[in-house]
């Protein structure tokens, strides 16, 4: 659902929206409707016909919304360029609207923190993590080019939870070059949950839950298609993404989107970059039928993508590392080619769901769904003969969820919701790869319940309060060498999970349980465009699987990576302030936050081990104690009616409290300013320019002195070395076809990297290997009909 | 919709005990492509000297175990062989064996330091470019010398030496030999 509210003009504010709310279930007129402009103080309610007027609006785009009641709340977006009359229709009891709008006022999300279908659409080219970045706070921290996390306020990986209509993605989130399983182009829009109600998506969301909208009905016999397609320049990529949408106005609806993606190697100023072609495939089809009283919703999706990684950056042993960071090897020139070599990644994910609603009258909803995940990871390394055909890495995760919900909403100031949520995995790693485990097999069993409750006080304050526990339980099968079991000292603490000895590596069964409790509170105040809300959270985190049991050589980083066991649970309070203002001619957005993250499971330097290899420095996972400060800032100004400007910028601290020293992997500070022009006189014309400076992160761990005992000499391996700031230019041309009936056509060239200028990304894990990419010219061209 | 619910709840409940029955003991894999032990034999027409370096838990914190066995010759010239084993498996697995089949894709460098005076590698791929697993090594005046050998795969060929071939390191072994 789109939140997003852009004003535009205050030079002339006479004009008026009128109209009539119904009850779609009778078709009756509804008196007492409120009908409000979301960010403006304006009221008013529907009289004994249902008709309303509100009066002395400028033109421009609103969001109206509209409540009664008994039925739900519903936004709707308005472009008001003439006095308008329109006909809103409300549905008793039916929650054809999204989640978060069902509760009144609370949920009417801070501006800068989502992301509606709209700008997805600019951004389809971009991987879902980069794409999110649209969203102030969030970074990406990215392996190459083609593979993306989102950081979300300095943390990732397990810290971030993704829901993905409904169902909390299940993708393998704890590696660092693992990216979400899911397709830029199926993404409708994107909201981030912080605070009470971020709990009921999972106890363990210490960053925050980025939520991707599901589909909902519209209550009318329509069908919608988009075509679109685009074809780039670095890489030589195409994509091409389609989508149908059907609906009936007794609310069944129903849809397919699929989209294909192919590019082959990029570029930069200095040549092709060898490896980095990549292809990717999507398609989801969502289902739904809701009634007046009850209903059903079924979502199947299928992801698949084929990263190649750059050729350069598998690298054998330490010294390979310290000559690709001092640039002592070249780095070697590829040719354009769309064949994906090894290094490769594989991965695919399915994820099918069905829930059902029913609405018992004068208490609340019911909500019950089950939903299956199956996610594949093939990672293909650099090897000997016909093993070069087999993956490295074989990793199957299979998820089974069901969860139960309730929702007493018949009170109007205030909501209880209470739910439980299980999940059950499998993890499956093919031994038929030949190469040992990097996670072993298990079994992972959670239960979790929450309670959640929402109080407006007043017209202007709302308390939100929510609490979960969860129980885990991993019941895995790993074989350990018999060197490291020994070294580690779990021969003496955990010597009850052996099972049997093979000499060289001993096969154990650890089972390993975790019970954690969450609780938060969000308290908003609402005033004249003013809106604060200050988040209060208390999370804990079991450890993840890596963290637990990784055992291994990493190729990339050069590193060996160990888990342990003797993890505990992690645990993290925020308090995060969010304060905006929306007036018309300017919104103003700005965030504080301060995350206090007692024994932080990191991944931290703990000395050198010699193999045949050479020296590989040891990297531990620890627990400490950390501190993460920053602010999000972001500001739009309307300069003319036709002129728009836009600042944004990010800071974040990461400190390690045990060590005394940052973190790696944090952003540095950011800043963003854009420039929007469009024309009175050229309708559907518009343009952008942005200009994006990333600092240089000054806070970095200390590099290490590693001893070289073949050479007698100490070399410092400068692996945190942050590369310096650089600024990026981007722009955007659109124009919007006149419709001709339903049919509308959009054209759109975009641009980044203008200056084609050299530069390294701190986040980029492969840094040491490559400069980022050069200029890319994008053109996309969209049908609507 | 109870319907619905009654089915919706067995589906889920059949599908949960279903995947819960899966309580085979995983496979042991033994690793075949790993090198564990890298094995020189310098030969000259007065004696032999072999060096080993042999680390049979890979990956694991167990330290490489190097050997030196015999001595130098001082002003010799000695006809030098590599051979690259994995013993972590039974029978061992020669993995000289795959260097060779794939010699376009590997080669061997050698580093040292006097009084070893020269090594030069005397076997080529089938393009003409050093392979490396044969070699000729020379000796000067009497002292201690250091020798290096590095297995590297998919390196640049030709190049003018190991910091231009890139590619990966399969194996970084440092031998300390005197020579008298």
């Amino acid at each position: 659902m789109s939140l997003v509210l852009t004003l535009v003009n205050a030079q002339d504010c006479h004009f008026i929206i009128q109209g009539k709310v119904i009850d779609q279930h009778d078709g009756k007129p509804l008196e007492g409707a409120i009908v409000a402009i979301y960010g403006l103080q304006k009221e008013v309610f529907s009289d004994k016909n249902g008709q309303f007027i509100l009066q002395g609006l400028c033109q421009g785009f609103y969001e109206i919304e509209i409540s009664h009641i008994d039925c739900g709340t519903q936004f709707i977006p308005v472009k008001l360029e003439k006095n308008t009359s329109k006909t809103f229709y409300l549905e008793h009891h039916v929650e054809a609207l999204n989640e978060v709008a069902l509760i009144k006022k609370a949920t009417n999300l801070i501006v800068q923190q989502t992301i509606d279908a709209t700008v997805f659409e600019n951004k389809l080219s971009q991987n879902f993590a980069e794409a999110l970045t649209e969203i102030q706070g969030i970074n990406t921290l990215k392996t190459g080019n083609a593979i993306a996390k989102p950081l979300l306020q300095g943390v990732f990986g397990s810290r971030v939870i993704t829901n993905n209509q409904g169902v909390r993605m299940q993708d393998m989130e704890w590696g660092a070059e693992h990216a979400p399983n899911i397709a830029t182009s199926s993404v409708e829009g994107v909201s981030l949950a912080v605070g009470a109600k971020a709990l009921k998506y999972g106890g363990d969301a210490v960053g925050g839950v980025i939520v991707l909208d599901p589909r909902k009905p519209v209550f009318k016999n329509s069908q919608k298609h988009s075509a679109i397609f685009t074809t780039y320049t670095n890489g030589l990529g195409v994509l091409s993404s389609q989508k149908f949408e059907k609906d009936f106005e007794n609310g069944l609806f129903y849809g397919i989107q699929a989209s294909y993606k192919k590019a082959g190697n990029n570029r930069n100023a200095a040549g092709y970059l060898q490896n980095t072609g990549l292809e990717q495939t999507s398609i989801s089809i969502p289902f739904g039928w809701h009634l007046a009283h009850k209903g059903i919703d079924a979502y199947i999706s299928y992801f698949k993508a084929n990263n190649g990684i750059l050729r350069n950056s598998h690298i054998g042993n330490l010294q390979d590392l310290i000559n690709q960071i001092n640039r002592e090897t070249a780095i070697p020139i590829g040719a354009f080619t769309y064949n994906i070599e090894n290094p490769r990644q594989d991965v695919s994910h399915v994820l099918a769901k069905i829930s059902a609603y029913y609405h018992f009258e004068d208490l609340g909803k019911w909500t019950l769904q089950y939903d299956f995940q199956q996610n594949n990871r093939k990672e293909y390394d650099v090897r000997l003969g016909d093993r070069n055909k087999l993956p490295g890495t074989d990793l199957q995760l299979q998820t089974h969820g069901f969860q139960s919900n309730f929702k007493l909403d018949t009170s109007y100031d205030k909501l209880i919701e209470f739910g439980i949520e299980t999940a059950y995995q499998i993890h499956f790693p093919n031994p038929a790869t030949g190469v040992k485990r990097l996670i072993p097999d298990y079994n992972n069993l959670n239960f979790g319940t929450y309670l959640y409750g929402l109080k407006t006080l007043s017209p202007s304050w709302e308390l939100e309060g929510s609490i979960r526990t969860d129980w885990v339980q991993i019941k895995a099968d790993k074989f350990y060498k018999t060197s490291r079991w020994t070294a580690l000292g779990y021969n003496t603490d955990f010597s009850d999970f052996i099972v049997s000895d093979f000499d060289t590596q001993i096969l154990t069964a650890p089972e390993l349980s975790f019970n954690t409790q969450s609780a938060a509170f969000s308290l908003h105040y609402n005033n004249l465009g003013h809106r604060v809300s200050t988040h209060l959270q208390y999370i804990e985190r079991a450890p993840n699987p890596a963290e637990l049991f990784s055992e291994g050589l990493h190729h990339s980083a050069a590193r060996i990576e160990l888990g342990s066991l003797r993890m505990k649970k992690e645990k993290a309070q925020k308090l995060a302030v969010q304060y905006s203002y929306i007036a018309a001619q300017r919104t103003f957005f700005i965030a504080p936050y301060f995350n206090r993250i007692n024994d932080y499971m990191a991944l931290i330097p703990a000395g050198l081990e010699f193999t045949i290899r050479g020296a590989f420095p040891v990297w531990e996972y620890q627990q400490t104690n950390a501190n993460f400060t920053g602010i999000d800032f972001k500001w739009t100004e309307y300069f003319t009616d036709e002129l728009k400007f836009t600042n944004g910028a990010s800071i974040v601290k990461a400190l390690d409290l045990k060590n005394n020293s940052p973190f790696p992997n944090i952003p540095p500070v950011s800043t963003h300013h854009e420039l929007s022009q469009s024309f009175k006189h050229i309708k559907g014309l518009s343009f952008q320019l942005r200009g994006d400076y990333n600092f240089r992160q000054n806070e970095v761990p200390e590099d290490l002195l590693i001893f070289n005992p073949y050479t007698q000499r100490e070399q410092l391996l400068e692996i945190n070395r942050a590369p310096n700031g650089y600024f990026l230019l981007s722009s955007l041309v659109e124009y919007q076809f006149p419709k001709s009936g339903i049919t509308q056509y959009k054209l759109r060239l975009s641009g980044e990297n203008l200056t084609n200028l050299t530069y390294q990304n701190y986040l980029n894990r492969l840094r040491y290997f490559s400069n980022e990419l050069g200029i890319n010219l994008q053109l996309q061209f969209q049908i609507n009909f | 919709m109870k319907k619905i619910i009654s089915t919706l709840l067995s589906l889920s409940l059949f599908v949960t005990l279903l995947s819960c029955n899966d309580n085979d003991s995983p496979e042991l894999i033994q690793e075949e492509e790993v090198i564990t032990s890298v094995i020189v034999t310098l030969q000259s027409a007065d004696n032999t000297v072999t060096l080993s370096s042999v680390d049979l838990d890979g990956d694991g914190p167990n330290e490489p175990v190097l050997s030196v066995q015999g001595l130098l010759n001082a002003n010799a010239t000695y006809t030098g062989s590599v051979r690259f084993l994995n013993e972590s498996v039974a029978p061992l697995e020669d993995i000289t064996e795959e260097v060779k089949e794939e010699a376009e894709e590997h080669q061997v460098f050698y580093s040292f330091t006097a009084p070893i005076n020269s090594v030069t590698t005397s076997d080529n791929d089938s393009n003409g470019n050093p392979l490396g697993l044969d070699f000729t090594l020379t000796t000067g005046a009497a002292g201690t010398a250091g020798f290096g050998i590095t297995l590297r795969h998919e390196p640049k060929k030709p190049n003018t030496g190991i910091l231009d071939a890139g590619g990966e390191t399969d194996v970084a072994v440092n031998f300390t030999i005197s020579v008298e």
